[in-house]
Parts: structure tokens; sequence; C-alpha cells
């Protein structure tokens, strides 16, 4: 398989540095857009897709944001190679299973990326570690510019970027933040605020984006509306809101260290690193919300010497998709659960029990 | 024997139009399905007659109103509800209004401006907004803008260009939608420029 390399050297988002990264993990936005004269998504032939597939082609040498990066095909990967760019939350599930013409540019460092012929001609996507909304903006922003010149977009004064849902039409854009929500979780206070938040026309979405469960304590806020609003005011909305979930997660956190609740937590952040360390087979929902806990216990510093990229780390890693590629071939699920533990062991070699 | 249409050499012929002009009548042995995109719905006259009778009755009989053929003027009628029919579907990629809600996704962008009460309806209530207030393209932004959506040399444009393109497949079903719907943009545009 040709991925390794992606093991091998490492996203920006993952490094766990960025503001706030000990509660956000990562930023966000994807930009939709189509090209004028070719059919939306399924309605274009396979002859508009092949030219939206060479437009990509074109993009890897003109832009100077993806110039040393790379087109995936996605008719030429098998499902693992096309599960792992899920994982690395590039692509999105459904179009993982329909392969077709879809075509995925990974630009360096991961950070920018975008994806071809999947519902939209081309989504943009940036992604940040901590949270950075503002940068994340102005440099998909920038990349948009300058796709714009290689090829006109379906655009309208009227409504904006043509998109084939309606429900993405006018800025195409959709801004998240993937949010570690632990001690909201803890004190059950979750409920409460993930209401206010959806108050405000945000959504909230489990951790591979829509319809899909939430685990290891990992949640997505992101804008609903695409038309009416400006891209600065669906920031400024988001932070906003952000602000304030992170301001409640902080103050659950620091209420969790107060007396008659500090022992109980240390000792649910202690198993679970001992049960990481020590675990023979675990299941890639064990190792995330297993990490869910630790990363709290490091936010609240009861752990020394263990940072959050190695957490980061041991959660990517521990995909099925991510295993199979560093194992150069299909694994039964009892294999997947056996390096999935050893995967883990060797990232938490050097702490100390 | 049975007749083949004349317009897919597949199926069988059932139906028989006859086109009356000045140089004299022409007619042409279509099955049900080209009829019906010729404008000619099979009614309960058409659908009672097989192939063979149909055959033999239209050579028997003239031009007045007889089982499996048409008058002119019913004929003139249908083609008319024809073209109605095929408004309803996008002229650039086919697709219905109906075909876009059960999908839940637009065909095109000509699509959003072909079925434009509709779209612009579904996202108010999506968006509770109905107008864009963000980024706008650099090269549009500078042509000044202002105006609408559906921009009619704009769209023009766009719709040549598909033309060729169908035209390039031999798509020439959608070709034709395509060249009424530019022809209808074109006398707009050079009414609303007088």
């Amino acid at each position: 398989m040709g991925l390794d390399h992606y093991l091998e050297y490492n996203a920006e988002w993952i490094d766990g540095a960025g503001t706030d990264a000990d509660i956000v993990i990562s930023t966000r936005i994807r930009l939709a857009r189509n090209f004028a004269g070719i059919h939306f998504g399924e309605q274009a032939t396979p002859k508009m897709k092949g030219r939206v597939l060479e437009y990509g082609e074109g993009v890897l040498e003109r832009s100077r944001h993806f110039r040393g990066g790379e087109l995936h095909r996605f008719g030429a990967l098998s499902p693992i190679e096309r599960q792992f760019f899920v994982e690395r939350h590039m692509v999105s599930p459904t179009y993982a299973d329909a392969p077709g013409h879809v075509g995925l540019i990974v630009g360096p460092s991961e950070t920018a990326s975008a994806v071809l012929n999947e519902e939209d001609h081309l989504r943009l996507q940036v992604i940040r570690g901590g949270f950075a909304p503002r940068e994340a903006w102005e440099l998909i922003s920038s990349l948009d510019d300058e796709l714009e010149n290689v090829l006109p977009y379906s655009f309208s004064e009227r409504w904006g970027y043509l998109t084939a849902c309606p429900t993405n039409t006018g800025t195409g854009m959709r801004v998240s933040a993937l949010i570690h929500l632990p001690g909201l979780v803890l004190n059950r206070e979750i409920g409460k605020v993930l209401r206010g938040v959806a108050h405000v026309n945000l959504v909230v979405r489990g951790f591979y984006g829509e319809g899909t469960e939430v685990m290891g304590n990992l949640f997505q806020i992101s804008n609903q509306r695409t038309l009416g609003v400006s891209e600065q005011h669906l920031i400024e909305q988001l932070e906003r809101v952000t602000q304030h979930v992170i301001e409640y997660e902080k103050r659950a956190r620091e209420a969790l260290l107060a007396k008659g609740s500090r022992e109980s937590v240390e000792d649910r952040v202690w198993r679970a690193i001992g049960e990481l360390k020590s675990a023979r087979l675990l299941t890639s929902k064990e190792v995330i919300n297993l990490a869910s806990v630790v990363r709290m216990g490091v936010s609240l510093g009861m752990i020394q010497g263990l940072n959050l990229k190695t957490l980061n780390e041991i959660v990517l890693l521990a995909q099925p998709a991510h295993l199979q590629v560093a194992a150069g071939r299909e694994l039964s699920q009892e294999e997947r659960d056996g390096r999935r533990s050893r995967s883990v062991r060797e990232k938490l070699a050097d702490f100390h029990l | 024997m049975s007749r083949q249409c004349e317009a897919c050499g597949e199926r069988e012929a059932r139906v028989v139009v006859r086109e009356i002009s000045a140089d004299g009548t022409h007619e042409r042995w279509l099955c049900d399905l080209c009829a019906e995109e010729n404008g000619v719905s099979p009614d309960s006259s058409t659908q009672s007659t097989p192939g063979p009778k149909a055959r033999e009755e239209a050579q028997e009989s003239g031009p007045t109103p007889s089982t499996g053929s048409l008058t002119a003027q019913s004929f003139m009628r249908r083609l008319e509800e024809g073209r109605a029919a095929r408004r309803n579907r996008c002229p650039a990629c086919g697709s219905s209004y109906a075909e876009i809600r059960r999908k839940g996704l637009l065909g095109c962008a000509i699509c959003y401006d072909t079925f434009e009460l509709e779209v612009a309806e579904l996202l108010r209530r999506i968006h509770s907004e109905g107008r864009h207030r963000g980024k706008t393209p650099a090269a549009i932004g500078e042509s000044g803008g202002g105006g609408e959506s559906s921009d009619p040399a704009r769209v023009l444009a766009l719709l040549r260009d598909e033309l060729e393109e169908a035209v390039g497949r031999e798509a020439f079903e959608q070709a034709a939608r395509l060249r009424d719907r530019i022809r209808e943009l074109e006398t707009e545009l050079k009414s609303s420029q007088e």
C-alpha cells in the first residue's frame, strides 16, 4: 500500500499545540464549490467527472498551497485505503463507500485538502490544531481565491455559491470545532449546554460528522445556515459560542478538583492509563474512551510527562484502517485488537506508572 | 409483421402521427414512448389499438379524427402540452423538480434558474434568508454585479456550453431542450433590451 508515508510524519493538527488545545482538538472549515457548465454529483456524466479530476491535476501544479501534495484517485484505492482518509477526517464516510470518480488532493502537512466529485465538484478543507477559526478562514479563503482562477465557479449574486444540496447554498461553508467535554459529561450539564448551542443555529454532531456516534466525549460544533450570513459572521458566531462552551468545560473541570470528587476522578484517570499501558486486546472504541479520560487527567495536571500529541497519535493510529495500512494487509478483528494494544503500548513506552 | 418505430428503431410502432402542411401530408410511425417524447400522449383510442390495426386504419382514413391517428389540431395541442412538460425539466441536466425534492439535491447550476420560484421558497425555509451576503469571487466582484442570479447573458453563455457538450455526446433530446430554452432566453433578452 502506498500510504505509509502518512504514518511517518504527522498532520499539523495532531501536534496538540494551538489555542485551548486541551479542550479543542481541531478547527475545520470546508467550502463547497462547483464549476460552471458541469452538472452536479450524480447528474454529471463520466466525461464531466473526468474533467473535474483533470482539473485536480492542474491544481496540484498551479496552486502554491497544494504544490508538493498528492492526488489520490479513489477508484484506484482499496476500501481500507479509502477508509484511511475518512479516519483522517478528509473524506465523508458516504463517499468512501462509493469511490467512482472521487479524487482527494492532500496538501503538504495535511493542513489543506480538497475532495473532487463528491456531492459537489470541489470541497476544500483546512484543518488546524486547537481553536483557530480565523486562521483557518484566512488560509482557506486565500486558497479559494487561488483556485477560482483555475476554473470559474458556479456563482449567483442572489444565492452565492451554487451547491448540489440547498443546505449549503450561499457561502458553501461549514466551520466546525472538534471539542472534548469530559467535565460537562461527568457533571451531567452536557445536555443543557448543547441545547444552548443548538438554540443559536449551530449543530452538534458526533466524531466523524453528520449522523455519527459520540465517542470519547468528543463533540463537533458547526454552523447550519449558509445563506444570508457572511463567512465572518459564521466564524464570529462559532467563536462566541465555543468560547462559552470552553468556559463551562473549564469550570466543570475545576469543580472536579475540589475536595470530595478529586480522589474518584484521579482513580478514573490512573485506571485508564493503566488499562492502556497493560491491556493486550483493545477495540478502537475502548482506546478513544480511555484516551479521553487520560486527556482530561493531563489537562488537570494529574498526569505529568505525557503530552497531547502522544494522545492524539494513539487515537488516530488505533483506527481500523490505520492499523491495516501500517500492517500492509487486511487484518481480522482479533488481529486488529492485538496490534492496536501493541501500538498503544509502544506510544506509551516512555511513560512510567 | 409489425412496423418499427421511426424514432427509436427498436419498439413496435403503435401511433401514427400525421403532419399536414402546405407540402402535403407527412406520416411518422412511432412507438408509445417516442410519441410521448414528441408531445403525443397515448390516449385511450391509441392504447387500445394494436400496431397492425393502427396501420390499416391510418392508411384508410383521411385527415379526419380516427383511431390511431391525430388531427392536425389535436396534434398541435399535444405538441404544446409536450413542450410544457419539457419546460418542467431543467433544460441543462434534465432533472424535474419532483426528482430534486426526492433526492434533496439539485442537478446542476441551471436548475437554480429553471425552478427559481420553488428553489427560492426552499432556500428561505432552510436558511430563513433569501439573499447571499458572503464572499463573491473576484472575477464577478470586479464586473460590478448588483444583478440577479439569473443574469440572462450569463445563463445564456452557460446554456450554450451545455448545448455544445450535449451535441458532442449526441444527447439530442437534451440538446433540443437546451435549444428551446436558449431561444426563449434570447427572446427575453431582446425584448428587455428594446
